[in-house]
């Protein structure tokens, strides 16, 4: 009898530890989301400026499958996005902006610590972690 | 200028913008801002500095979010560990019963 009914309080745990939402789904929706939401125009402006003019097709598709993720505000429908692509797009904007005497190298680094960010918040979101 | 104080006042006006805290608590995450802090006061008078201000802001904020995030799922998994190995025990205990 006291088995079971610890195997009752067990069960009960486990509903209560997930039904407000399991913490790391919690924080993807609540916290890391809401931030890749905010950050990503401004990542996108050196992902168009590396893609150059016309963009590339597999580069347009990416972004405007993150786009559709936003306007939808569903992260879970970046598993249809291609990270590396956007990602090495952007790194090419950001070292065409220092090229071109806009930035200097040193705040070259800051656009590109803020891209690896972007990158891993886009892992994190779709569940693979690092 | 103040990049320190600057930095810190683009922090609090993301907190605005998107209405959610930064989950700043972790040793981690503050060294991490503190860092990027540090490299920013060297970019002072640096062509394009606003936008590495900005930059650095969103940077902070999104290892934050990341950090949430890492936090959350070893959570869930020291939870999900915990009763795994209480339903396992009761599981014997009722075999044997």
């Amino acid at each position: 009898m006291r088995t079971r009914h610890y195997l009752a309080a067990l069960s009960l745990l486990l509903v209560a530890a997930c039904s407000g939402g399991c913490a790391g789904a919690q924080a993807r929706s609540e916290v890391l989301w809401p931030t890749v939401k905010n950050v990503w125009p401004r990542v996108k402006q050196d992902v168009e400026r590396g893609a150059g003019t016309p963009i590339p097709a597999p580069i347009q598709t990416s972004i405007d499958r993150l786009d559709a993720a936003i306007a939808a505000d569903n992260w879970r429908q970046l598993d249809d996005v291609d990270r590396g692509i956007l990602t090495n797009a952007a790194a090419l904007g950001i070292r065409d902006r220092v090229d071109a005497e806009e930035i200097s190298e040193g705040v070259a680094e800051s656009l590109r610590e803020r891209l690896r960010q972007f990158s891993d918040a886009l892992q994190e979101l779709k569940g693979l972690g690092l | 200028m103040n990049v320190a104080e600057d930095f810190k006042e683009l922090l609090d006006d993301f907190v605005q913008e998107t209405g959610r805290g930064l989950q700043a608590g972790t040793a981690e995450l503050a060294a991490y801002a503190a860092g990027r802090s540090a490299h920013l006061s060297t970019l002072v008078g640096d062509p394009g500095f606003a936008v590495a201000l900005r930059a650095e802001r969103d940077a902070v904020a999104l290892k934050a979010g990341i950090t949430a995030v890492r936090q959350g799922d070893a959570a869930d998994q020291r939870i999900v560990g915990l009763i795994h190995g209480g339903l396992s025990f009761a599981a014997k205990a009722l075999a044997t019963a």
